[in-house]
């Protein structure tokens, strides 16, 4: 070890690497493209929204950055692998992935949701994850190692309370298998696969989340100081971004194929 | 360790106390935590490895004191916390890490013993350590890291070692009961669970008649498959930084596994 003080590491971890950032228009996929960028990586910024892609460009790029605007569609295969393809002609290489785009679809009750709505929640949310992978998998096992980091949930893991979420807690459960799955199947490539479990977060995924007949569905417990027990309110996009940014660098090198719940501990009062 | 952080070091300023400090994953962490700015305390039974790890810190232009205590001893833990306290009247990180191994043996050979004292060397010394450590930490919150292992979370074919996985399974329940009780606290606790990593912990495991029992698994050559060896314990004190730093400041109540997939096969 010749490094002799606190200060003499490299300022940026992600200096002259590529990410690829799905769901980047907005929330913890806006927060960790950001947070990359921060740190020195070039940064492909997905999202099926133009106007939300330009605006996560212009701040990539303010941070002083190169960024790639991307407007696709995740359930795409075809939209995807245009993506990767562009990613390859602009920079000639891809080190890390982030799976982010979902959506909470309709929660309703069990007899209620139509199979439309099941299929559009776990195409938008489980299938998307496997076509990213899918897509960005060539690009990553040309270099000599890199990182996916999949976008779960607690709810599905940890949390099963939201009655009616059904479909979209069967989604995230499905990211965390295949998150599993794909860790081992990809180690021989140096390839990493983790998973984040969030908790309440402050983003606007709620504005797209359709409740139906849920009234009385859910089991009124109740907690009278509310479920944030570390910080007393919901947790930050960028608190997630930075241990997306952790889980993506070198420092996490030997780790792969585990889940982190980034809750602040909620998900264990509520269940 | 060459790797820039992948976030901002918030570890100045902060005093950690490390148990097994001496040797291994402890030492390892206490040299990040110490390379990271952080005053650590470095706990072993053993004087001579604690100055070890207290010298290489210092070289490194860091800070460290010695503590020279058995974590199964509640007294000696409090008096541990007592002199960090006196020293620099604060306690923002604990690293939960001294154990062993001990006496792998069929179920019906392990004597109650040999039992008693893997509990209690790996379960009741986490519960002592957090004990001492919480009084002093709840002055100004913090973060606790528990260290776990695949064995009693994922991997469960080591037969042999029931009171060894059974220690650990329960350090992950432990973890988590903590999480929410101290959660007001502003004291974060995790744990993380490391596979096969380059220490001398293997080396001091004591075995009887396991060959017996083993269920015979062949793995094909390069299992460690994605480094192509084992762990090392300077990847895990990475880890462990993260996790005392405010850049995981949401993180709570979680279990991370550092093993490179190895216990998904």
């Amino acid at each position: 070890m010749s490094e002799s003080t606190t200060v003499s590491r490299p300022p940026r971890a992600f200096e002259g690497k590529v990410a690829l950032v799905t769901g980047a228009g907005s929330g913890i996929g806006k927060a960790t493209a950001l947070e990359l960028a921060r740190q020195g990586a070039k940064v492909a910024v997905l999202s099926k929204n133009p106007d939300r892609v330009r605006a996560t460009v212009d701040a990539v790029e303010a941070l002083g950055t190169e960024a790639l605007p991307i407007v696709a569609d995740v359930t795409s295969q075809a939209d995807l692998e245009g993506a990767v393809a562009a990613i390859e002609q602009a920079w000639g290489k891809l080190d890390s992935v982030v799976i982010n785009a979902g959506a909470n679809g309709v929660w309703a009750p069990i007899d209620d949701i139509t199979l439309d709505e099941w299929q559009w929640t776990i195409r938008t949310n489980l299938t998307s994850t496997f076509l990213t992978t899918r897509a960005t998998v060539p690009l990553l096992k040309k270099n000599d190692k890199g990182a996916i980091v999949i976008v779960a949930s607690v709810n599905g893991s940890r949390i099963f309370s939201n009655t009616g979420a059904t479909a979209y807690s069967c989604s995230k459960a499905g990211q965390v298998a295949f998150m599993k799955m794909t860790a081992l199947e990809l180690a021989q490539f140096q390839i990493r696969v983790n998973a984040v479990c969030p908790g309440w977060i402050e983003t606007n995924i709620e504005e797209n989340t359709v409740h139906r007949n849920r009234e009385g569905l859910r089991l009124p417990v109740e907690f009278p100081q509310g479920v944030h027990v570390l910080e007393g309110h919901p947790g930050s996009p960028d608190q997630v971004a930075r241990v997306m940014a952790f889980l993506l660098s070198d420092a996490a090198d030997h780790i792969s194929g585990t889940e982190m719940w980034v809750d602040g501990a909620e998900s264990l009062l509520v269940g | 360790m060459t790797n820039p952080l992948p976030y901002a070091s918030s570890l100045a300023g902060k005093v950690a106390i490390v148990t097994g400090a001496g040797s291994g994953i402890g030492k390892a962490a206490a040299i990040e935590l110490g390379r990271q700015g952080a005053k650590v305390g470095v706990l072993s039974r053993k004087a001579d490895d604690v100055q070890a790890t207290v010298d290489e810190i210092a070289q490194a232009g860091g800070e460290a004191m010695p503590l020279v205590a058995d974590v199964t001893m509640q007294q000696q833990l409090e008096a541990s916390v007592a002199t960090v306290k006196q020293a620099w009247g604060r306690l923002d990180g604990l690293v939960v890490n001294a154990g062993a191994n001990g006496q792998f043996a069929p179920v019906d050979d392990l004597t109650l013993e040999e039992w008693n004292r893997t509990l209690d060397t790996n379960l009741t010394s986490t519960f002592l350590t957090t004990r001492a450590a919480v009084p002093l930490m709840k002055q100004s919150g913090g973060s606790i890291v528990v260290i776990s292992s695949v064995n009693g979370s994922r991997i469960f074919a080591y037969s042999g070692a029931a009171a060894y996985s059974t220690s650990k399974a329960a350090q992950v329940a432990f973890t988590k009961m903590v999480a929410l009780e101290l959660a007001k606290d502003k004291i974060r606790v995790n744990c993380v669970c490391p596979g096969a990593i380059d220490t001398a912990i293997n080396g001091k495991t004591l075995r009887r008649n396991t060959d017996s029992i083993r269920w015979p698994v062949e793995f094909p050559k390069g299992h460690h498959m994605y480094d192509g060896e084992p762990g090392s314990a300077d990847q895990v004190g990475e880890l462990i930084a993260f996790l005392l730093s405010d850049a995981s400041d949401h993180v709570s109540g979680t279990t991370v596994y550092i093993d490179a997939a190895e216990s998904l096969l």
